[in-house]
C-alpha cells in the first residue's frame, strides 16, 4: 500500500464508473481512492502529484475472474504452444508449428538440464495445427532429443501425453501391454502417446507428478509477474486445494504489503466430502485480507467441448461422437448443489455443454425455491452452449455467467468443422444473449488453457474472429465498452467483489491498468495490440516485464 | 533421484488389486465394510469418490484427516490430493499389503482403472467387480442422462454382482439377469446387502472382451428397453407370427413364455434377427409372459404381443 496519500495525473482515467465516466486525476490514500477530477479539481488537495503515467490511460484494474494458478507452474516446463505466448519474464516465445522446431526447442531446453535424471517437461503440444501430420512428436522424434533422459509432453486439451523411449521404459510400458489409450503404429509399435488414465498414471509418477495443480509460493510469484503483465490486478484460483501448504503460500503472499495481485479462490469442492468441504471453507476463510478472498466452491458438472466429453442435448456432436462424460453422477451434483447452497456457500459451477446447463438450471430451480436466498450470485463458468430459451431460466434464477470467449479465437474453426457445426458455433459464448436477458457478465481466460491476457479476451468478445479470420456469429459480439465492463466491474461482480474493485470510485482500492492507448479510442480489431505498462496495486505502480 | 518404479520386482510377489464399481447406491460401500469385518488379510483400500469413507466405526482404530487406519491392519484412505498422487503413496509402501482395492467413483469406468494393475508389475490384476443395483438398475439403465455410463460399467465387469436381491421378484430377475446378459458375459451373483465372500469376489479371471456391437449402438446412438409383461394366454402360433414381424428398430429380445398350446415354459431369444424359442422347463411361470426387448427408438417398440 502507498503510505503517503497522493494524485496520479493519467492522460485519461476511465472508470467504468457511470456517474463519472472519465477523468485525468485520481486521489490516493491509504491504498484507497479518495477521490478523481480534472486538473482544476486536484487544486482544493494539497497532495503531491505524480506525473509518471501524464501520457498513459487508467482503467480499472483487470479481474480474472476464472483463471489457475497453475499458469504461474506451467513456465517451469518447456513451452511448445502453437501460438507465441509471453512468459512471466517477458520473453516471447514463439509458436511451434512443425516437428523441427520442436525438437529444437527440447534440445535448447535438455541442455539446461544439469542432473542426467532430471525429466523433461514441455507443455501446451498442440499439433491439430501442424502441416506435416506425418512429422510429429512420437517416441522417435522425442527420442531424437534424448535417448537416456525420461522426456513428457503434455499436449495443449490436457488429455494426452507424449513420451520418449526412456520414459516409456521407466513407467514399464512395452509393447506386450493391450492396455486401452496406449497408441501404436501401423506395424503394431508403441508411439509414445498416450491417451488413458493408466499409462499416464504411470508416466506421471515416474516424473514426480508435475503439473497436478498444487500450489507453492513460486507459483504464486509467477502467476502475480503474468497478470501485472496484462494489467490484471485481482486473479482468481477456480480450483483451488484449501490445504495447509497451500494455504500457508497464499497466506505468505497475501501479506507482503506490496505483492502486485489480490487472489481470489474457490475451493475445489471434488475431492472433499460436504461437511469436509464446509469446514475446510470456514477455516480458510479466517485468513481473509485485503489480498485474500476465500468462501466460494468450484462444482464441475461435464468436461469440455473440443475434447468431446461436455454433455450435450440433441443432436449431440457434429461429427456424430458419442455425448461426453459427466464429472460427477447427476444425483451427486444435485446433492452437492443442495448442500452448499444449503449451507450459504456462493457456487461456481463449470458447465460447457447444454445439456449440463440443463441439469444445473433444473437442479437450481428445485434448490431455490426450497431455499431461496437473496443475492446468491451462484455463476455458470465457461456456459459455453446456453440457448435462448436457458438464458432466460439463468435471468430468472439469478444467476452469473462467466463466459469463455477465448474459444473463439482458439479452437472456432474446429468446433465448426467437428463439435458444434455451422450453425452451432454462431452462438458459443453468447455475450450478447447474456447482456440482453440482463443476466450479470463475466469474460474468462481459463489460463493456462488459454493465455491470460483481459485485452485479447475482450477482443475474442468484441470481434469473434477465429485463427482462420473467420467471424463466427456476428449477433452475439458485443462493444468495446461492454466487454471491458465485464472483465472489470462484471468479474467483480461475479467474485462478490464489485464492492471494493472492478471501476474507479471513492472508497475502493486504487487499483489500475495501466494502457498505452484508450481501448475506447482505438480500432476495435486493435484492442489486443494495446500495449499495457503494467498496474497500479493499492496505489503502489509495479511495470510489466519487458517484452523480449 | 530415487524412483520407485526402477525396483525390479519379483512378479510372484506382486499385491492383487481389485476394483469394485458401480453406479451410485449399487452398495460398494457395503460390500467394503462385509469384507473389512471378516478380513484375515491386510487390505488396503483406497475410494476414488469424494467423501465417501463410511467405513463401519467398529473397524476404526485410529483416524487420520483422509486415512483410516484399520484394527485388522488395513487401511483405508479417500484420494482426497487426487488419483494420481493417492495411489502413488500407497505404491510407495505396497509391500505391507495383501490385497489392494479401489472403491472407483460411482460414475468410474473400472477398466481404466484395472489397467494401472496391468501395468504396474508390482500388482497383479485380479478383476473388476461390479455392483448392480438390482431395485433400480433398469431405470438408470433408461435414463439418458446415464444410460451410458452403467452400460460401459456393466461392459467393464469380470463378474456382476446384484445386490438387494429381496427387493425385486423372481421374474424381474429373470429380467434383469437376461438384460445384463446382452451386455456383459460376467459371471452374475445376487445377494443383499453386499455380502459375498472374498475369495469369492477378490480373485477373478480376467474376462476376454470382444467389442459388444450393442453397446456402441448405446454409446454412440442411444438404446431403449421395454419389458412386456401379461397374464394373457397366448398360442405359439400367435407368438411365432408376431416374433418374425419385428422390425430392424428391435436389436435383442429375450424372456420367458408359456402357450395355450404347449406344455411347460420356453425361452425366448432374439438376436441378429433370428428368433429362436428353445424348452426352458416343465413348470409354468407366473405370468403368461415376461419379454425383454432392447430396441433403437423407444416408440416403435411394442407394448405388448399383439399383431
Ligand atoms: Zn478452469
Amino acid at each position: 500500500m502507498s503510505k503517503t496519500a497522493k494524485i496520479f495525473a493519467a492522460r485519461k482515467i476511465l472508470t467504468l464508473n457511470p456517474d463519472y465516466p472519465e477523468a485525468t486525476h485520481v486521489v490516493i490514500k491509504e491504498g484507497k481512492i479518495l477521490a478523481l477530477g480534472s486538473e482544476q479539481d486536484m487544486q482544493s488537495w494539497d497532495l503531491p502529484i505524480d506525473h509518471q503515467f501524464s501520457d498513459k490511460v487508467l482503467m480499472p484494474g483487470f479481474v480474472e475472474a476464472h483463471g489457475h494458478a497453475m499458469c504461474g507452474e506451467t513456465w517451469r516446463y518447456t513451452y511448445l504452444g502453437y501460438d507465441q505466448q509471453f512468459d512471466p519474464e517477458g520473453k516471447c516465445w514463439p509458436g511451434i508449428i512443425n516437428q523441427q522446431q520442436a525438437i529444437e526447442r527440447l534440445k535448447a531446453a535438455e541442455l539446461l538440464l544439469t542432473d542426467p535424471q532430471t525429466p523433461l517437461i514441455a507443455w501446451q503440444y498442440d499439433p491439430i495445427f501442424w502441416q506435416d501430420q506425418q512429422k510429429l512428436l512420437d517416441r522417435w522424434a522425442l527420442d531424437q532429443v534424448s535417448a537416456t533422459r525420461p522426456i513428457l509432453v503434455m499436449h495443449a486439451s490436457g488429455h494426452i501425453i507424449n513420451v520418449n523411449s526412456a520414459l516409456l521404459g521407466l513407467a514399464n510400458l512395452n509393447e506386450t501391454l493391450d492396455i486401452e489409450g496406449l497408441m501404436r503404429n501401423t506395424q503394431s509399435q508403441l508411439t509414445g502417446e498416450l491417451r488413458d488414465l493408466a499409462s499416464q498414471f504411470a508416466v506421471l509418477r515416474a516424473t514426480g507428478n508435475p503439473l497436478c495443480g498444487e500450489v507453492d509460493l513460486g507459483i504464486l510469484e509467477q502467476y502475480a509477474k503474468l497478470a501485472t503483465n496484462v494489467g490484471v490486478t485481482t486473479a482468481s484460483e477456480l480450483y483451488a486445494s484449501l490445504d495447509d501448504d497451500s494455504m500457508s503460500s497464499y497466506k505468505t503472499v497475501s501479506n507482503q504489503d506490496d505483492f502486485p495481485l489480490r487472489f481470489y479462490t474457490a475451493q475445489n469442492a471434488e475431492t472433499l466430502s460436504i461437511e469436509q468441504g464446509l469446514a475446510r471453507l470456514q477455516d480458510a476463510q479466517q485468513h481473509c485480507n485485503d489480498k485474500l478472498y476465500i468462501g466460494s466452491c468450484k462444482l464441475i458438472v461435464d468436461g469440455s467441448i473440443q475434447s468431446f466429453t461436455a454433455r450435450l442435448e440433441w443432436p449431440g456432436y457434429h461429427n456424430g461422437v458419442a455425448n461426453g462424460a459427466w464429472k460427477q453422477a447427476p444425483q451427486t451434483m444435485r446433492q452437492m448443489i443442495h448442500d452448499y447452497h444449503k449451507a450459504g456457500v456462493q457456487l461456481h459451477i463449470h458447465v460447457n455443454g447444454d445439456q449440463a446447463i440443463e441439469l444445473v438450471l433444473d437442479i437450481l430451480e428445485d434448490v431455490l425455491s426450497q431455499y431461496p436466498r437473496a443475492d446468491h450470485r451462484h455463476t455458470l463458468q465457461h456456459c459455453q452452449l446456453a440457448s435462448e430459451a436457458q438464458y432466460k431460466r439463468i435471468a430468472k434464477l439469478g444467476l452469473c455467467v462467466n463466459l469463455f470467449s477465448n474459444h473463439l479465437y482458439y479452437w472456432a474453426d474446429q468446433h465448426k468443422a467437428l463439435t458444434m457445426g455451422t450453425y452451432r458455433v454462431q452462438r458459443m459464448n453468447a455475450a450478447a444473449s447474456a447482456l440482453k436477458h440482463k443476466v450479470p457478465l463475466a469474460i474468462h481466460s481459463d489460463a493456462p488453457v488459454t493465455p491470460l491476457n483481459p485485452l485479447f479476451s475482450a477482443w475474442c468478445a468484441v470481434n469473434r474472429i477465429s485463427r482462420s479470420g473467420v467471424v463466427h456469429g456476428q449477433s452475439q459480439q458485443i462493444s468495446v465498452e461492454q466487454a471491458l465492463h465485464a472483465l472489470t466491474l462484471g468479474a467483480a461482480y461475479t467474485l462478490k467483489l464489485d464492492h471494493l474493485i472492478g471501476s474507479i470510485e471513492v472508497g475502493k482500492f486504487a487499483d489500475f491498468a495501466v494502457l498505452d492507448d484508450d481501448p475506447l479510442q482505438v480500432d476495435k480489431h486493435a484492442l489486443k495490440e494495446i500495449n499495457v505498462w503494467g498496474t497500479i496495486v493499492s496505489g503502489v505502480p509495479h511495470q510489466s516485464a519487458c517484452r523480449n | 533421484m530415487s524412483n520407485p518404479l526402477q525396483v525390479t520386482s519379483n512378479p510372484e510377489k506382486a499385491v492383487p488389486f481389485t476394483v469394485i464399481g458401480g453406479f451410485l447406491g449399487a452398495g460398494k460401500t457395503s460390500l467394503i465394510n462385509h469384507l473389512l469385518k471378516t478380513a484375515s488379510q491386510r487390505y488396503a483400500i483406497l475410494v476414488n469418490d469424494f467423501g465417501a469413507l463410511n467405513i463401519d466405526e467398529k473397524l476404526i482404530a485410529e483416524h487420520n484427516g483422509d486415512t483410516i487406519a484399520l484394527a485388522n491392519g488395513c487401511i483405508c484412505c479417500s484420494l482426497a490430493a487426487g488419483f494420481s498422487q493417492g495411489l502413488g503413496l500407497l505404491l510407495d509402501k505396497i509391500e505391507q499389503f495383501d490385497h489392494v482395492i479401489i472403491e472407483a467413483s460411482g460414475i468410474a469406468n473400472p477398466k481404466r482403472i484395472q489397467d494401472i494393475a496391468r501395468i504396474e508389475p508390482r500388482l497383479k490384476a485380479c478383476g473388476n467387480l461390479v455392483l448392480v443395483d438390482a431395485s433400480a438398475l433398469m431405470q438408470h439403465a433408461q435414463d439418458p442422462y446415464t444410460d451410458q455410463l452403467i452400460h460401459q460399467q456393466i461392459d467393464a465387469a469380470d463378474m456382476l454382482l446384484i445386490n438387494k436381491q429381496s427387493l425385486i421378484d423372481c421374474h424381474a430377475k429373470h429380467l434383469l439377469s437376461d438384460y445384463l446378459a446382452q451386455f456383459s458375459q460376467a459371471p452374475q451373483v445376487f445377494t443383499d446387502w453386499g455380502h459375498a465372500a472374498p475369495s469369492q469376489v477378490l480373485h477373478l479371471p480376467l474376462l476376454n472382451r470382444t467389442p459388444n456391437p450393442l453397446l456402441e449402438q448405446l454409446v454412440n446412438h442411444g438404446l431403449s428397453s421395454k419389458v412386456l409383461k401379461s397374464d394373457e394366454i397366448i398360442s405359439s402360433h400367435k407368438f411365432d407370427q408376431w416374433a418374425s414381424q419385428l422390425t430392424g428398430n428391435i436389436l435383442r429380445g429375450k424372456g420367458l413364455l408359456t402357450f395355450s398350446d404347449r406344455a411347460g415354459t420356453w425361452l425366448w431369444q432374439l438376436s441378429a434377427g433370428q428368433s429362436t424359442l428353445r424348452p426352458f422347463s416343465d413348470e409354468t411361470v407366473e405370468h403368461s409372459y415376461a419379454l425383454i426387448l432392447i430396441g433403437k427408438q423407444k416408440a416403435l417398440i411394442p407394448n405388448t404381443i399383439e399383431l
